[in-house]
């Protein structure tokens, strides 16, 4: 049950990030990454990060996904060669050539792939753990990473002062 | 005792003033027109009185000063100045003749433009005359003879626009040329032989005997020839005629010529029997072409140029036949009647505006001074007695009729010929003088109310002259030259006034000779030998065809060879040049270049290929940067 | 619950992270990188949090991961607000009419 569960999981998240590199539309693009990430949350979840599933779909889904498809509808240009004015939400991407992408990506993958059989990871050999991480992480950002957490905090408000402070018109007038 | 110091100060004052005034003049140029001719004079009256100075202070023991030159390795060239009874003769006759022609030249041309430029080369004429005077070795006499030379070209040219005045300037300048390169052989050949050219060391050094002495004395004479217008260069002196008429009184008539004769008085002591002998001949044959040729003359300067000569030609032989006293003392007066004849026709050119005798006529009425003046001269030329001419010729003549009974035989002959062309002399001046100033006035083109006496600055100097031309100036016994102060200064040869016979005869030939030239028809029938008279024997043509035409053909092949060889071989060295060059442009073209441009060609590919690589696109960078990441993964697994 | 085999998920990690980079790499479209670099990151969160599931007791993968979103969410506010800038600027967000680095 679990590992159909899995399984489709990881369907979900490969065949949607596939539906990302192979869609020329940049909104279905958006779409097809939401599902990606939620495939990747329920993965998180499988791998006993209930936690983390969560914020990943606070943080991705609601936050991230949000800014980005705003910023398709910002920057979206009426080009002369999009025609179709019946569809306002086809914004179209061109693809460069396929070969450096299929170089890169699958030379990539074939790398990693062959580490990644190669080799033989002792920690795997051990018996997972499954309880709720919520306690541990609350404990651990507390104590161990509390320096971090901090500056994640302080680093989140720059950011959050630095893209208004960008995305801000510099010239009133437009 | 005169003090040294003195007279070498006023020697220099008297050898600069004349080429000071003479620059003065030549630097100011035209506004140096009208101050030019009095201060001249001034000038050359300032040396006058100089000069008579000098003969004060000097007396009759010779002073010479000397100063180095050049030093040379054991040699040494010293300027050196000489003041004896000669240079006190020539000092104050150049200065006098000087002044009297400047002064008549401030009148002569007195509407003449180019004034400065006359009066500055008269200066320069005279510092280069008294620098010959007073030169006291050879080459100091060769560099002033030189200037001469140059001041004599300047100022026949000076008319320069007129072109038989250039051509005249430069007939005149290359054959003294020919003269003066005969002298400077004959002064390398003195310095060959005896080591130096010192008037006063020569006598103890050279020895006038042999064959080489006598090549010497014919080189040395060879200054002689050309400046005074010997035998095979006497054609310039006539010609030279065509310079303003006060210069051929002072240059051609009074002391340029006369400069070769005072050369070979400086130098007789170095002539060697064999040279006296081509000089007597040359003298001879001179004398009387030249007469003759005066004989069918029309240009009333042109008689007085042929007979400058003959009466030069009749010094050399003064000279030749050993009588240096005697020839010197015909220079002396000739000095005097010759300018004053210049400068009296000069007044006639001036009247009547033309120079040909056979236009004139009857001036005797129209300008009694000058008539008078002429006259005077004329006869002093002429040989008649009472006038000074028939003393000096008459020591001539004495001279070389002892020198032929000393020599015997034919030498008679030079004697013989000389009182030959004495007769000739007076026959010709016996024409001029009818021609010019006797019978009808014949210009038409030039009414006889427009001949004007000349004013007093053109007649006075005539008068002088004239006045100095009288036989009582010089002796007072007025037959014999035995007598007259320069007989004191320099002691005639010969037994004089013992041979009365050469002077009754000399007196028969001038009577005969101006009664025939009283009586020549005129105008002169065309024959052979009136023309060879007013060709001057055709030495012109010969020469033209002799000399002249050899060296234009041989110019003329010269100029072929240049033409056919030399500028076809440096055509051909151009074009092998240019060929080369082409070749040589050829290869830099193909491999300097190339190699140039390859590199540019090469560096822009590798730029093309690198700038790809950085064009700007993100994702290019990552795609590198990922492909990097896989060969350093690929190397280490 | 059943244990699974964590080697899936690094391949799975391996293989999500290859499609984000050949995203990067191929599209033109500025936001479609982002959205690739977004999968990138996930990939490597998921590599962290299988790797964290041995750990129990500190989680240091989780918390790493943790820190990465974070992160990721501040870069995707820049970078969109960077974006919008490009877009003002180049009234394009097309990457390759953008290369004001090429001269």
């Amino acid at each position: 049950m679990v590992q159909i569960v899995f399984y489709l999981f990881i369907l979900l998240t490969l065949g949607s990030a596939f539906g990302v590199l192979l869609t020329r539309n940049v909104l279905y693009a958006a779409f097809f990454l939401l599902l990606t990430l939620l495939g990747v949350a329920g993965l998180f979840v499988l791998a006993g990060a209930d936690f983390l599933a969560v914020s990943q779909i606070m943080i991705y889904v609601g936050g991230v996904l949000v800014l980005i498809i705003f910023g398709v509808m910002l920057t979206h240009t009426k080009d002369a060669g999009q025609t179709d004015f019946t569809r306002p939400n086809y914004v179209l991407t061109r693809h460069r050539g396929w070969l450096w992408a299929l170089v890169v990506a699958g030379g990539i993958f074939s790398v990693l792939y062959s580490a990644l059989v190669r080799a033989n990871f002792v920690l795997f050999g051990r018996e997972p753990f499954f309880e709720s991480t919520v306690d541990t992480i609350g404990r651990q950002l507390m104590t161990e990473f509390v320096v971090p957490f901090e500056i994640a905090g302080v680093l989140l408000l720059v950011a959050l002062i630095g893209a208004s402070t960008l995305a801000a018109s510099s010239r009133p007038d437009r | 005792m005169p003090d040294d110091n003195t007279v070498r100060n006023v020697l220099w004052l008297i050898l600069l003033l004349p080429f000071v005034s003479g620059s003065l003049w030549l630097l100011a140029g035209r506004r140096a027109n009208g101050p030019a001719g009095w201060a001249a004079s001034g000038l050359t009256l300032v040396g006058l009185g100089f000069s008579v100075w000098v003969i004060l202070l000097a007396g009759p023991e010779t002073i010479t000063l000397r100063t180095d030159w050049l030093a040379l390795s054991g040699r040494s060239v010293p300027i050196t100045f000489r003041v004896d009874t000669l240079t006190l003769l020539m000092l104050p006759l150049v200065h006098f003749i000087a002044l009297l022609v400047q002064l008549f030249s401030i009148s002569y041309l007195h509407d003449d433009r180019d004034r400065y430029r006359y009066f500055g080369f008269l200066g320069l004429f005279i510092g280069s005359m008294l620098g010959i005077v007073l030169a006291g070795n050879l080459l100091v006499m060769y560099v002033f003879w030189e200037l001469v030379g140059l001041s004599s070209y300047l100022l026949i040219g000076f008319w320069y626009r007129k072109p038989e005045a250039a051509v005249a300037a430069k007939k005149a300048f290359i054959m003294n040329r020919i003269g003066d390169a005969g002298f400077l052989l004959g002064i390398f050949l003195l310095i060959f032989q005896s080591g130096t050219t010192e008037l006063s060391e020569l006598p103890a050094l050279f020895l006038p005997e042999g064959p080489l002495a006598t090549l010497t004395g014919f080189f040395l004479f060879c200054g002689c020839i050309g400046k005074s217008a010997q035998f095979p260069l006497s054609t310039w002196l006539p010609d030279a005629m065509e310079g303003p008429t006060p210069v051929s009184a002072l240059i051609h008539a009074a002391t340029m010529v006369a400069a070769g004769i005072f050369l070979l008085a400086r130098i007789h002591f170095l002539l060697s029997p064999g040279a006296l002998m081509i000089i007597t001949g040359i003298g001879t044959i001179t004398m009387l072409m030249a007469a003759y040729a005066a004989l069918y003359q029309n240009d009333i300067k042109k008689v007085l140029a042929y007979s400058t000569v003959s009466q030069l030609g009749l010094m050399v032989v003064g000279m030749g036949t050993g009588n240096v006293p005697g020839a010197l003392f015909h220079l002396t007066t000739h000095a005097f009647f010759k300018a004053g004849l210049f400068l009296a026709s000069g007044v006639v050119i001036h009247g009547t505006n033309t120079q040909d005798m056979r236009l004139m006529g009857g001036l005797r009425k129209r300008m009694p001074v000058t008539f008078i003046g002429y006259a005077v001269c004329a006869a002093a030329l002429a040989g008649v007695p009472l006038f000074s001419g028939f003393l000096s010729k008459e020591a001539v003549l004495t001279g070389a009729f002892d020198w032929a009974g000393r020599s015997g035989g034919p030498a008679f002959l030079i004697p013989v010929l000389a009182l030959l062309s004495s007769g000739l002399t007076a026959c010709y001046m016996a024409r001029q003088t009818r021609m010019v100033f006797y019978g009808e006035y014949r210009n038409t083109a030039h009414p006889a109310d427009h001949v004007h006496e000349g004013d007093f600055l053109l007649t006075g100097p005539v008068i002088v002259l004239a006045a100095l031309s009288l036989g009582f100036t010089f002796s007072w016994n007025p037959f014999s030259a035995g007598h007259s102060w320069f007989a004191n200064l320099f002691p005639l040869s010969g037994e004089t006034g013992g041979h009365l016979w050469i002077a009754l005869l000399s007196v028969a030939v001038v009577a005969g000779g101006v009664g025939l030239g009283w009586r020549m028809p005129e105008p002169a029938a065309s024959t052979v030998w009136t023309r060879l008279s007013e060709q001057n024997w055709h030495l012109d043509e010969w020469y033209r065809r002799l000399i002249v035409r050899p060296f234009v053909r041989f110019a003329r092949q010269c100029y072929r060879f240049d033409q056919l060889l030399i500028d076809r071989l440096v055509e051909w060295i151009g074009v092998g040049t240019v060929v080369l060059a082409h070749m040589v442009a050829w290869l830099d073209r193909t491999f300097v270049d190339g190699l140039v441009n390859g590199a540019a060609w090469l560096a822009r590919r590798l730029g093309g290929l690198t700038r790809q690589v950085q064009n700007g696109r993100v994702q290019s960078y990552i795609v590198s940067a990922v492909v990097g990441l896989l060969l350093i993964l690929w190397l280490l697994i | 619950m059943e244990p699974i085999n964590s080697g899936i998920y690094l391949l799975i990690g391996a293989a999500l992270f290859s499609i984000g980079l050949a995203v990067v790499v191929l599209k033109r479209h500025a936001i479609m990188v982002l959205m690739g670099i977004e999968l990138m990151l996930n990939a490597v969160n998921l590599n962290l949090i299988a790797f964290s599931q041995y750990d129990p007791d500190r989680l240091q993968g989780q918390m790493f991961s943790l820190f990465v979103m974070i992160v990721a969410a501040a870069e995707a506010a820049i970078a969109l607000a960077i974006i919008l800038q490009v877009y003002r600027h180049f009234r394009t967000v097309q990457l390759d009419e953008v290369n004001e680095l090429r001269k």
